[in-house]
Formats: C-alpha cells, structure tokens, sequence
C-alpha cells in the first residue's frame, strides 16, 4: 500500500528525508547552495564597503544609470527633441519607466488608418484593436481616416460593430481630426454616438471629400464646440439639390473658428455663406484658398480677425474675379501647379 | 478691362502677411502681355489698407525644384543640364522681375520659403540662396527692392502619421 500523502511541513525532519524523491532531494541541496552562496556574497559586499570607507549602496557600482533619476521634466524637454525621430523614441522608451512614459505620448501621437482595402498603410481596423488592447488610444491625438483612390470606401458606420465603437469611443484625447470620404448621411440619424466623444477635444477638422449636403456638412462641424481650424478639401458636389428635410439639422454648437482656414478645390455653391449664417460668423486668422465659391465672402466675413492669407494667382476659379479675358492663363498653364500642389500636399505637406 | 473689383481686401485691418506660391508667380502669357500672375499680385497689393501689413512670403514646395524625384519615399537630387539650369535661372529672374514691380506697388519685406520635408531641406536651401545670388550679381535687388530673406521650413512627420 503507498504511503499516504501528508504535508511536508506537518513531518518531522527525518519523515520529510524518507519521503522525499532523490529528485527532490537535489533541488533541496541546490537551493541550499545558491542561499549560502548569496549570504556569502552579501557578507563580502559589506566587509569591503567598511573597509574601502564606508560608501553606501546606493552610490556604488551596482546602482543604476544616472538618466533614470533625471527629474521627469528634464526628461520631456530631451524626449521633445525627438518628437519627428521614432527610432531614438523607440530607444528611449526602452532606456526606463520614467523615459517610457514620456517618450511613449510622442510615440502614438498620430493614428493613420486606410479605409480602402487595397490600400497602403493600416486597415481599418486592425489599429484600433491592437491599440485598444494595449491601452494606448487614449494617447492619440491626430487621428486620420484615409479612404480609397480608386474605389469610394470612405468611413461609414458600416465600419463599425458593437466592439468597435466601443474601442473608437477610447480615443478621448484627439485634437486633430482628419477625415477622408466621410459618409455623413449614413451617420446622420446618430452621429453624436459615433462622434460625440471628439465634442470637447477637437480643436482641428479636416474634411476630404465629404458625402453629404451642405447642412449636414456644417451640422458636422458644428459638433465640435472648440474647433479652431478648419479644413476643406475636393468637394465631388453629388447632390444637385438640397434635401427639403436638412433645414432641421441645427449645429449643436457654434464654433469659434478663430484659426487657420484652408479650403481647397471645395466649390459647393452657398455652403459657406450657410456656415457663417449658422455660426454667427466666423473669426480665421490665417487662410488659404483656392478654388472656392465665395471668396470675397469669406474674407469679409474675417475682416478684423484675418492677419494671413494665402492667395495663388493661378487659382481657377481667380477668372471670374481677377483676370481679364485676354489674359487669362492657359490650362496648360494653370494645371500643373495646382495639381502638383495638391498631390504633394495631401501626400507629404500636411494639407 | 476688368477692375478685378471682386478682390478686395481693404477691409482686412489686421492682415499682417501674403503668402503665395512659387509656381504661381512665373507663369508667363504666351501672347507677350504683361503677366496676368503680376497684374493679379498687384491688384491685391493695391487693395491692402492693413497698417500691420509687412511680408510678403512665397512658397516653394518640393514640386517647385527641378532635379528631384522621389522614389520609394525617398528624394533623389541628379545634376541638371546646363540648358534646363539656363531656363531655371531664367524663371528665377522672371519671378524677381515680378516681386521687384510689386514693389513699386507697396514696400514690403520679401521672404523666400522653401516649405519641404527635412530630408531635402539643405539642398533646397542652398538652391534658393544660389538664385538669390545670381539675381544679386545682375544687380536685381538695390534699396527700393532689397535683398529677400531665404527661410527653411522643414515638413517633418509625426511617428504614426
């Protein structure tokens, strides 16, 4: 019959020795070894710290690097240096916890993601789960949607799923919204679900060739209550006439508008004299247009407000305000700028 | 002739600074006339009431280099021939040309900014300072129409972005 199991701890010495396995048995020993090694070592470390004077651990060759007691805000003003280099950012969040946590901010400043599935760069919405997981949306503050060249696959609340809203709900702290293709009629019933949360923090709008009429375009807008600037940029202009209905979508809030204004190619008829009607008027310090309906409009509307603007002479639409006929440009003349302006900005130049 | 009465900003009281690109400033009219960029340039400066109003800033973007490509992300500089650099020395002056009459409009500071990513930037730069240079060995800049200022203004991306 095998000997009942008991509890080493209850067994006396000689009891817990008969029923220990040879395996065990070495364990024991080592384990043995290395505490008496340990006690020995620690013994030899203070016998030579007397005798070499008395220094204190703390100061001795065992502590640790002097970057990880840098005061954090010294650390910030080192990790600020390499805000636009994630390769010494990546490095720096190894280097401690206290450089990890500054470092890691800049880090996951900005969220890319493409909506079109031949696209290059982050599928929607593989980053918004990988980063939910770790914790990290909150960190954002840029956050862009890019959407497809070829075929439309602009952002709509078809993208969206009981678990994904919940993990685009976390991104509470964006400053910069970025929104390419957005399908604004197919939010519209419930937009401030999707979009709600951006409400206090968004300072920065930029909408690239929205979907929708021009109300609810600035009902949009109007859902961010500090937005300061504004981007509009390649209107496809789809509906011919408004929708009777749309007159009942009141902005929820009026937004300041006090920052820089950059329109593009957005040549829908009265969506900015509708904007600075609902608003209550617009207040942009810095402006650039091009190709817009309703220039002059837009610049007395900012008349005590407006210190920069950008002006390109070449503008198509510059006909009908500045050029006498004979001397309009040429196509030849007036395309490629333009286009290469605007392929270069939406690619590298940040517009 | 039109009297581009739409483009007015005479009431625009606080507008300290013009902005406007490079490539918009050297079109030229195939017919000879005067340059419609020139007579836009100067209509707007006519209109400035401004008090504040100082700079004028023209912008040059990456496109606005000849000699660079980019390929796999990456910008690539290759030695121009002599004619392509005789016809942007050429383009060069004709934009000088266009500043210096604006100026005669009204006096303001002329800066030239080349806006393109880091990687590119001091080349840029010193293709910049190269034109100013050569403008200034054909005396195209004297106390009315003073030497510009050649800024760099690096377009870096944000990890992530």
């Amino acid at each position: 019959m095998p000997p009942k199991k008991t509890p080493t701890s209850s067994l006396s010495g000689a009891h817990a020795v008969y029923f220990l396995s040879p395996h065990l048995t070495t364990i024991t020993a080592t384990g043995i070894e290395l505490l008496t090694k340990r006690v020995w070592y620690r013994t030899l470390a203070r016998v030579r710290r007397i005798c070499s004077g008395g220094v204190s651990p703390e100061t001795s060759r065992t502590h640790s690097s002097p970057a990880t007691r840098l005061p954090q805000e010294i650390v910030a003003i080192i990790i600020a240096y390499l805000t636009f280099d994630t390769r010494s950012l990546r490095a720096c969040t190894l280097t401690c916890y206290s450089w990890y946590i500054a470092a890691v901010p800049h880090l996951h400043h900005t969220l890319s993601i493409s909506t079109d599935p031949w696209g290059q760069g982050f599928q929607w919405p593989d980053p918004i789960r990988y980063m939910h997981m770790l914790g990290l949306l909150p960190l954002v503050k840029k956050f862009q949607v890019r959407g497809g060249s070829f075929i439309r696959v602009g952002l709509s609340p078809k993208l969206f799923n009981c678990r994904i809203l919940r993990q685009f709900l976390a991104l509470s702290n964006v400053q910069e919204l970025d929104l390419e293709q957005l399908d604004i009629p197919d939010f519209v019933p419930r937009i401030q679900r999707y979009f709600g949360h951006f409400s206090h923090t968004v300072r920065s709008l930029a909408l690239r060739e929205p979907r929708g009429s021009r109300r609810q375009i600035i009902y949009f807008i109007g859902l961010f209550q500090h937005l300061q600037d504004l981007k509009l940029i390649y209107d496809r202009a789809e509906l011919q006439e408004e929708p009777a209905d749309d007159l009942t979508l009141i902005p929820p809030f009026s937004p300041p508008l006090g920052g820089w204004l950059t329109v593009m190619h957005f040549t829908r008829v009265g969506l900015l004299k509708d904007m600075i009607d609902l608003f209550g008027g617009i207040r942009f310090r810095y402006m650039h247009l091009l190709d817009v309906d309703g220039m002059p409009l837009l610049l007395d509307a900012c008349t005590k407000t407006l210190e920069i603007v950008v002006l390109d002479p070449t503008d198509p639409r510059g006909e009908q305000i500045s050029f006498p006929c004979k001397l309009r440009p040429t196509i030849s003349q007036l395309c490629p700028p333009c286009l290469t302006l605007i392929y270069h900005g939406t690619s590298r130049s940040g517009y | 002739m039109s009297s581009l009465p739409d483009f007015d900003l005479s009431r625009n009281k606080s507008l300290r600074i013009l902005e406007v690109p490079a490539s918009s400033i050297s079109c030229k009219s195939s017919d000879g006339s005067p340059d419609p960029a020139s007579r836009f340039l100067k209509h707007v400066l006519s209109t400035i009431t401004s008090t504040a109003f100082f700079e004028i800033i023209v912008l040059y973007w990456d496109c606005d280099f000849r000699g660079v490509t980019w390929h796999t992300g990456q910008p690539h500089f290759r030695e121009l021939p002599q004619a392509v650099r005789t016809e942007e020395a050429s383009r060069n002056h004709r934009r000088f040309e266009v500043l210096r009459e604006m100026h005669k409009v009204r006096d303001f500071q002329l800066v030239l900014s080349a806006t393109v990513p880091g990687c590119m930037g001091e080349y840029l730069m010193r293709m910049l300072e190269e034109a100013v240079a050569e403008e200034k060995a054909k005396k195209g800049f004297d106390d009315f129409f003073p030497e510009p200022l050649v800024l760099y203004n690096a377009q870096r991306t944000r990890p992530g972005g």
